[in-house]
């Protein structure tokens, strides 16, 4: 019973999440997110047909329909860069090289795991594929957040609910997933607990914050501006110089 | 079990750094506010409210010595609880200005299309060791007192000289004209500019 109200409320707040964001033509702003949610409504529903008509094969239908939701939510962590740091070309950059380094040094890893050990396989379990992927989600949100809070980038309540609720499922489904591949099947029903619960956390910040549109703060460039990074960086530089003097001075005593 | 204690600890890093986002007080995009407090803040740097001679005063034995040759101990442990105040004060207040520079420097630099990965990272470590000396700076004279400064401070200048290492061969580029400081531009400007 609780369930089945947890996957109707479930339904309920996606619905409702792609219903406002289509009256309120948000849909338009952060395609990549409403299908995301479009996406799981859809599998969410096909996963009752399918439960229904045949449980046996339901297991390996969820897996898969994870590992698809799983990838298009990559598409939600690209619109979180797009629309967070499209208007700061220099942020924007650091983060694009975050972005690339992460995900090379992963293709390295994997690859050099596979040169060494030739029956090495990144995951023999599909808690422990979703929580390696889950983590490479992670890595790559927590890089971004890096650079939003060291370039001070200001957000808007929607993109602010996007980052958040998706950031609070993958949090929780990295440690719900690692203690299950650790704990085993003793752990089992604690995740089957903590999983659609945290989802349904996400959709209520989701729900709430994707209510009705809100633009992002616009930057507005500073006018007296130096074309030149380098010299404005060695100003920076010329500047951390002259309070290591100060420092220097007061070691005489 | 290490393996476990990586991903837990990443979803917790995650989710504390979502804590923080979610705390975040909505800065207002363009605001001159923080650029003219940094402003402000380097101008009186550079002006000299960290003057020598006062520097010199709050870390000199001097005074310790005159104490200890001539008042009684409470009056000596009143003077050493005074002055570790004040270097407190001045620790902090240093802390500050690096602080401001790194909010200036990383809210400009954020435009730059031409910006470089390795310029910023360099200058993001230089921050955080300087940042991080003066923390330590502040816990030793907290645990040591007023006169285990001098000592203290020598190993943040240590840290200070590790940036100016970092960026020798960026200054070797630095001509006259182009070695303006900061406090060139007034708050006015900034305020105009943003």
């Amino acid at each position: 019973m609780p369930t089945l109200i947890l996957s109707s409320a479930g339904l309920l707040l996606e619905s409702l999440i792609l219903f406002r964001g289509l009256r309120n033509r948000i849909l338009s702003k952060y395609p990549l997110f409403y299908a995301y949610i479009f996406c799981v409504l859809l599998l969410d529903i096909s996963s009752y047909g399918v439960y229904g008509m045949s449980p046996g094969t339901y297991r390996n239908w969820y897996w898969a329909t994870q590992i698809i939701i799983l990838l298009v939510g990559y598409g939600v962590i690209l619109e979180i860069v797009h629309k967070a740091l499209s208007p700061y070309a220099g942020a924007d950059r650091v983060a694009a090289v975050f972005v690339a380094g992460i995900f090379g040094l992963v293709f390295l890893f994997v690859i050099y795991k596979s040169l060494v050990a030739p029956n090495w396989s990144p995951a023999t379990t599909y808690y422990e594929l979703e929580r390696d992927l889950r983590a490479v989600q992670a890595i790559v949100l927590a890089s971004i957040l890096g650079v939003i809070f060291g370039y001070g980038i200001s957000i808007g309540r929607n993109l602010k609910g996007i980052i958040l609720g998706y950031g609070l499922y993958i949090g929780s489904s990295i440690i719900s997933l690692a203690l299950r591949a650790y704990g085993g099947t003793s752990f089992h029903a604690t995740w089957r607990l903590i999983q659609p619960y945290a989802f349904l956390v996400s959709l209520c910040v989701w729900a709430t914050a994707m209510w009705s549109w809100q633009e992002n703060p616009v930057p507005r460039m500073p006018d007296r501006f130096e074309s030149d990074y380098e010299s404005f960086a060695l100003r920076t530089r010329a500047l951390l110089g002259s309070l290591r003097s100060y420092l220097e001075r007061t070691a005489r005593p | 079990m290490i393996t476990l204690l990586l991903f837990v600890g990443l979803g917790v890093g995650l989710l504390l750094l979502l804590f923080l986002l979610a705390r975040r007080a909505p800065s207002v995009e363009g605001s001159a506010r923080g650029l003219v407090e940094a402003q402000r803040a380097l101008h009186t740097l550079q002006l000299g409210l960290l003057p020598e001679e006062v520097v010199e005063r709050i870390f000199a034995s001097d005074d310790l010595r005159f104490v200890e040759a001539n008042a009684p101990l409470p009056v000596r442990n009143f003077f050493l609880c005074d002055r570790k105040k004040i270097a407190l004060a001045w620790t902090s207040r240093v802390r500050n200005q690096v602080l401001r520079l790194k909010e200036y420097h990383f809210r400009r630099s954020r435009f730059y299309s031409q910006l470089s990965f390795s310029t910023e990272a360099s200058l993001a470590i230089s921050f955080a060791a300087l940042l991080l000396q003066c923390r330590l700076l502040q816990l030793l004279l907290t645990l040591g007192g007023p006169y285990a400064a001098p000592r203290v401070v020598t190993r943040t200048v240590g840290a200070a000289t590790r940036i100016c290492e970092v960026s020798a061969k960026s200054l070797a580029f630095l001509t006259p004209a182009r070695a303006h400081t900061f406090g060139d531009e007034s708050p006015e400007d900034h305020a105009a500019a943003l």
